[in-house]
């Protein structure tokens, strides 16, 4: 489902600036894609725009060819999820089973697509084995991915996540890395708002960079990095590989260890 | 971000800003002393709210009070209007008849003396909370020699409710993005409570241990004497009033026990 971003303005009631100014894009279906910039830039405030939890003051917002404009959230929330940072800010059941299931009875599934819905969800995160335990007996990292399998369960065409990888270890990435590819591959579109430039450069190919409020870079992830200037403005640095790679003045420059190491081979020998 | 978002103090210079906290806490408790135990509690009441709505200008806070007064006060008084019009004990002059129902002056008026009574202790509590910054009530109390344990336990709810505020804020974003209906029809309101409740409360649960221990790993219970990086200025004019007012209070308390 396409995402269609035209001239959306926003200010928050006590702020003395614009925190989204005019902002236009699209998304499309099956897209992934990062959503970057300085703390304060708009990020969370463009995505809460998605889902309706914040109505545009200037500009329209269309998922598919629906305009979202004065709609309820709970509305929105069958086309758009949204994970919020803190999964104990939505964790509200006493099994994890019953927590992945949250959203998707809301949505009004039946029964026996919510089963399924949950089951290929806990799978997604590795979590099977933890469906009947309490959310608040799990440590961080557990609860975080049970929020992200809460929200990939909902079953929705969009799927924002805010800080996904944040508190993670290298294996839970990885879960996660095999879940975006995933719902990738249903034709589902993701967009992710991180810090993490190591994750974007080797799992998202486009990246869309809000500066004070405004689009700043839209286009290809490798293309941004070449960008020195555009990057330190928006208190952003590419990852070491590519760093590395810039030293090296190797064209076109890595994103990846992998690619780094092929195009090393190849002027080595 | 102004400094509202992360307590209810709202920044100000004025004189009722920079009087000692332990004045505005001693008049919070000298109002409340007055309108319920002193002679004349209507007419003492709307005194002191007179008097607070005059403070509440000097210190430029009016507005923000008004807003916060009314919109805690205007659905009790609604209420109690209703309950105490129509079934209060005292109830004999009618004042409205709606058919087989009256309205009666003694109801009405025992709702306009609650709600005045409220309004002064509200109104005086709420000068206290948006003119004191709490980092000074707890310096305050620790400069008077008490424990740090206690000068924590009467400044944390000023630093937490807000914070509490905008967490609830946050659950309920968080929820309505999971397809939560959280207006409409009362039992979808009644449904929506129990997933908005449990996140805050146990995030509170755990935010307790997480607060506790943060203090104890910057030697909070250390004994002996602590420096404070803000000084909060007395004098022996603000010490007069202050020791006014208790001395009031006692007479008042003192009063009713005679009378």
């Amino acid at each position: 489902m396409q995402i269609r971003i035209e001239n959306l303005s926003f200010r928050y009631l006590k702020s003395n600036r614009d925190n989204l100014q005019k902002v236009s894009c699209t998304i499309e279906a099956g897209e992934r894609v990062a959503l970057i910039g300085h703390n304060g830039s708009g990020k969370t405030t463009l995505a809460k725009h998605l889902n309706g939890l914040l109505q545009p003051q200037q500009g329209r917002v269309f998922i598919g060819n629906h305009l979202i404009a004065g709609e309820s959230t709970a509305q929105c929330a069958s086309k758009v999820a949204l994970l919020f940072q803190n999964p104990d800010d939505q964790i509200c059941m006493r099994r994890v089973y019953e927590e992945v299931a949250f959203g998707p009875k809301n949505l009004g599934h039946s029964s026996s697509r919510l089963h399924i819905l949950v089951k290929e969800a806990l799978t997604l995160f590795d979590l099977s084995h933890l469906s009947e335990s309490n959310p608040y007996d799990l440590g961080y990292s557990e609860r975080k991915r049970l929020a992200l399998a809460s929200i990939t369960a909902m079953d929705t065409p969009i799927l924002v996540f805010d800080e996904p990888t944040a508190g993670l270890d290298e294996r839970e990435i990885s879960l996660f890395i095999g879940a975006i590819h995933n719902l990738q591959a249903q034709g589902k579109s993701v967009i992710m708002i991180t810090h993490d430039m190591d994750f974007v450069a080797e799992h998202i190919p486009r990246a869309i960079c809000l500066k004070s409020g405004a689009v700043a870079y839209d286009g290809l992830v490798q293309n941004l990095f070449n960008n020195e200037e555009l990057l330190s403005s928006c208190s952003l640095r590419p990852p070491q590989v590519f760093q590395l790679s810039r030293h090296l003045h190797h064209t076109p420059r890595a994103l990846t260890p992998e690619q780094f190491v092929s195009t090393l081979s190849r002027s080595v020998q | 971000m102004p400094e509202t978002h992360s307590t209810l103090f709202i920044p100000g210079d004025s004189r009722y800003h920079r009087l000692h906290p332990f004045n505005k806490l001693a008049y919070i408790l000298l109002t409340g002393v007055t309108v319920y135990l002193g002679p004349g509690k209507s007419l003492a009441a709307a005194c002191l709210i007179i008097l607070n709505a005059g403070f509440a200008v000097e210190a430029a806070i009016f507005i923000p009070l008004w807003r916060v007064l009314w919109r805690t006060l205007l659905p009790l008084a609604l209420y109690m209007g209703i309950i105490h019009g129509f079934f209060n004990p005292a109830n004999h002059t009618v004042l409205i008849s709606l058919g087989n129902m009256s309205v009666y002056q003694e109801g009405i008026q025992f709702t306009f003396t609650v709600v005045l009574q409220l309004s002064a202790v509200l109104s005086a509590s709420l000068l206290f909370a948006f003119c004191t910054h709490p980092a000074d009530l707890i310096t305050a109390v620790s400069q008077a020699g008490w424990p740090p344990a206690l000068a924590y336990l009467l400044g944390s709810p000023l630093l937490l409710l807000p914070a509490m505020r905008e967490r609830a804020r946050t659950i309920q974003a968080a929820q309505r993005a999971r397809g939560l209906e959280t207006h409409g029809r009362l039992s979808q309101r009644f449904r929506a409570v129990f997933p908005l409740i449990t996140p805050l409360i146990l995030g509170a649960i755990v935010e307790i241990e997480q607060r506790a221990i943060a203090l104890e790993v910057r030697s909070f219970n250390i004994p002996g004497k602590k420096t404070s990086w803000r000084k909060v200025t007395d004098s022996v004019v603000q010490g007069f009033f202050r020791w006014g007012m208790v001395t009031v209070i006692i007479m008042i308390v003192t009063y009713r026990f005679i009378n």
